[in-house]
């Protein structure tokens, strides 16, 4: 009898015992920061557009005219025209833009002002930079000049800002995750390392449709190589900053598989375990986002948002402020976007997987020939 | 197998440095394979034809692929035929309709003093007096008052630009497809012989099949003929695809007994399964395992020798022997009729005006034509080598001045982009309007991962 109370009471220590390390184990495994890594994913995107109420401070010529409203002044629906020298001579000049002309009649309205959204990416205070509205100086973010006044990037409707917005939960093509090691402390830690990947799975959504932290994703470490980078950063008073460097991010377009170089990448996040909000900066190659907004977004889309890419293209151009060509023309533009994450449990690859797949970097052939 | 090189070419430098992911899409036996349709009583005269991406086509008596122009609506509006009402006429269009949005109709088409009618590049299949339905064959009103043959209420015709039996050039190359082509034409022909659980999807690889919920499905090499050994682990990753108790076998479809009352699919005595983490589907996602591979009805014949499947961030596109991703041009206007616009004998200026704002040196810079190497051949119908004049854009004879001997894919040029600078560059993919579906140039699309490339 004493002998079953001796063991019947040892179970139950065993099993409150054990009770209480799977609980334990189990908050751990539910714990955002694990073992000094902790993960997010991004949910929202948008570029930083510094916006009066009424506008008229960095617009005071109003918004600018889109692919219809130019067509309409270029050829009157009184009059007759053809195919050849109206629509197809605007979207020619829509993939090979003049660098420098518009056509006569038709007018662009760059923003106006010093004040902008960004970040100071080259530490300099120099003519032509921006200040921010928190008080920041040295802002360098010109392709506010490019966008600020064109409705389909200004907020909280411009249609660019909705599809992209769209896009990010429907797609997982532009799936972009940051991973932070070395992770001591979120709100204080002088040394971690910040790895970009693209993820391969929806977003995690609540009953409402809202983006929530907690999800899972897996690494596409498959076709996503080149989009994985890593850095450094620091963490003050819970602000995660970055060591710039240079990336390639998926884009979050309707259609095709878009990207953008960025030169000098960096971000300025405020963190928490649910998610990361705040800042990302750089310089954009000018080619390559003049390919993006031809390429998967045509004149139809662009048309929602009164949005003119070949007046843009110029403006790009004018505005150009790194990496100049060897004919001296910049060819980079600095760049500001508001953005947003959420935590998220990255998983990654199992190594034997990983293992049979190509580790190049992206650029890979077959001989397909049979 | 796998290839490291570096090739310089004049006109665009690529580093070509690794490998593809291994594809397990198909096998070389299936590509003597054709899909299985279901017999149906035709008119006298007609026939099937097995046209190499399409599959089973009618045509008429001399082999003539046999076209259907179904309603598809547009951004401003439905274009294309309702059942039983054929609109194609012989009136020549004159201007545009302001279907395709943000342009306005009324804009007068290129060439419209030699533009043809739509019954000139689509003649009709005329019945004669006297013709008496047949099954889903009837007989219905033109609009010029003539009769004209119908399958399943659409108004058939045939293509000008079809020359042979097995040509199916009317069709354009129709990517990414929907509202974003126009409403363009397409070969009918027979339902393919499938029970209801499934369904086939024509991809440029051939004709892939799915369940009807669009899940691929897959063979496993390691089974037998109507034996499945995916037991027990293999079990987790790959679910087989399960027939109802009562169902009979059906053409090339038999079943088989799993265990006892557990039936599965087989497809050609291989039994089929979906895979189980497949994200997007249809995809080729499960192939990716060892041993697994996709159900195609029936494969697209072989790419010339020397091209390549080359990886990109976004899944597979053809290469060229060098490792330069080939395009594909889609045109199509914007009158009532829709005609094609991507074929060297119609209007160049679409064309011309994306490429070069007019200027045909500047487009042979921008998206310059394939070159064909003095050795390549083709050795399919849906591939050729022929001569291209670049600044008419027209095909020529091989002794006229100037002309390019250029690969071409339904008797279209293929392209490259002149922005490409390394295997897997596809920086021309999307370039023009509608994302490149109206009027513009797609990359040759072999696997979409991500789904964003609408094939």
């Amino acid at each position: 009898m004493e002998s079953e109370e001796k063991g019947s009471s040892m179970k139950t220590a065993f099993v409150t015992v054990s009770a209480l390390a799977l609980f334990a184990f189990a908050a751990q495994a539910d714990e955002p920061l694990q073992n000094g890594k902790i993960g997010y994913v991004l949910t929202n995107k948008n570029w930083a557009i510094y916006q009066t109420p009424d506008g008229k401070a960095e617009c005071p010529n109003g918004l600018n005219d889109g692919p219809r409203e130019q067509f309409d002044k270029l050829y009157p629906r009184d009059q007759k025209h053809n195919v050849v020298d109206s629509w197809l001579e605007r979207e020619g000049e829509v993939m090979l833009p003049d660098p420098v002309r518009a056509k006569p009649g038709l007018t662009f309205f760059e923003a106006q002002g010093d004040m902008a959204i960004g970040l100071d990416l080259d530490g300099k205070n120099k003519p032509g930079d921006f200040r921010s509205p928190d008080g920041r100086t040295g802002v360098d973010n010109r392709i506010y000049r490019v966008f600020g006044c064109v409705g389909n990037y200004r907020g909280p409707d411009g249609s660019y800002r909705h599809f992209v917005e769209s896009y990010m939960q429907k797609d997982n093509f532009n799936r972009i995750m940051m991973e932070l090691s070395g992770v001591d402390d979120l709100a204080n830690d002088p040394d971690v390392t910040v790895t970009l990947y693209r993820g391969r799975d929806d977003l995690l959504l609540d009953a409402a449709g809202k983006f929530i932290a907690g999800g899972t994703q897996r690494i596409d470490a498959e076709w996503g190589k080149e989009f994985i980078r890593t850095t450094k950063g620091r963490i003050v008073d819970g602000v995660l900053t970055t060591v710039p460097i240079d990336i390639t991010y998926p884009e979050s377009l309707a259609r095709g598989a878009p990207k953008q170089f960025v030169k000098d990448w960096r971000v300025e996040l405020k963190l928490t375990t649910s998610g990361a909000e705040g800042l990302m900066g750089g310089y954009l190659d000018i080619q390559r986002l003049h390919n993006n907004l031809i390429q998967n977004w045509g004149t139809h889309y662009r048309s929602y948002g009164q949005e003119s890419i070949s007046d843009e293209y110029r403006a790009m151009l004018k505005n150009a402020d790194a990496y100049p060509d060897k004919n001296g023309q910049n060819r980079f533009i600095s760049s500001g976007w508001e953005i947003k994450f959420k935590q998220v449990f990255i998983i990654h690859p199992d190594p034997a997987v990983a293992k049979a797949t190509p580790q190049d970097g992206g650029a890979a052939t077959e001989k397909a020939g049979r | 197998m796998r290839t490291s090189t570096i090739v310089l070419a004049a006109s665009v430098a690529l580093a070509v440095t690794a490998q593809a992911k291994e594809t397990h899409q198909w096998t070389k036996q299936q590509h003597a394979l054709q899909q299985e349709y279901v017999q149906e009583e035709m008119p006298p005269g007609f026939q099937v034809v097995n046209v190499e991406v399409e599959g089973p086509v009618f045509a008429d008596a001399s082999g003539k692929t046999l076209y259907i122009w179904p309603v598809t609506p547009l951004r401003n509006g439905n274009a294309g035929e309702l059942k039983g009402k054929p609109t194609c006429s012989s009136t020549p269009t004159r201007v545009t309709t302001g279907l395709q949005s943000p342009y306005p109709g009324g804009l007068e088409l290129p060439e419209v003093d030699t533009r043809p009618a739509c019954t000139a590049v689509w003649p009709p299949v005329l019945a004669p007096a006297g013709a008496k339905p047949v099954g889903k064959w009837t007989v219905v009103d033109g609009p010029d008052g003539r009769k004209q043959w119908a399958y399943d209420g659409q108004a058939l015709y045939t293509s000008v630009l079809d020359k042979k039996r097995g040509d199916a050039w009317g069709q354009s190359n129709n990517n990414p497809g929907g509202d974003s082509s126009g409403a363009s034409r397409e070969p009918a022909g027979p339902p393919a012989n499938i029970p209801p659980q499934f369904a086939v999807k024509s991809y440029k690889n051939g004709k892939l099949l799915t369940l009807a919920n669009t899940k691929s499905i897959y063979v496993y090499d390691k089974d037998q003929p109507n034996k499945s050994n995916c037991t027990g682990a293999c079990l987790e990753t790959f679910s087989p695809v399960l027939a109802p108790e009562n169902v009979q076998p059906q053409g090339a479809w038999s079943i088989i007994e799993r265990s006892s009352g557990v039936k599965q699919w087989a497809y050609r005595k291989q039994p089929v399964y979906t895979y189980n983490l497949e994200e997007k589907t249809p995809s080729f996602e499960g192939a990716d395992q060892p041993g697994w591979r996709n159900v195609f009805m029936q494969l697209a014949p072989p790419f010339p020798k020397g091209f390549q499947i080359t990886d990109t961030n976004a899944g597979q596109v053809l290469a060229d022997a060098r490792g330069r991703t080939i395009y594909l041009y889609n045109c199509n206007d914007d009158a009532i009729d829709q005609l094609d616009c991507s074929h060297p004998s119609q209007p160049q200026a679409y064309r011309l005006a994306l490429c070069g704002k007019g200027d045909w040196h500047r487009c042979q810079e921008t998206f310059p034509y394939l070159l064909a190497g003095a050795g390549e051949k083709s050795e399919s119908n849906i591939w050729a080598i022929k001569y291209i004049d670049p600044a008419s854009g027209r095909w020529v004879e091989p002794n006229d001045p100037g002309a390019l001997r250029v690969w071409a894919y339904r008797d279209r040029p293929v392209y490259l982009c002149g922005r490409d600078k390394a295997a897997g560059d596809f920086e021309c993919d999307g370039w023009g309007e509608f994302s490149a579906g109206r009027n513009g140039w797609k990359a040759f699309w072999i696997r979409d991962v991500y789904g964003r490339n609408g094939i």
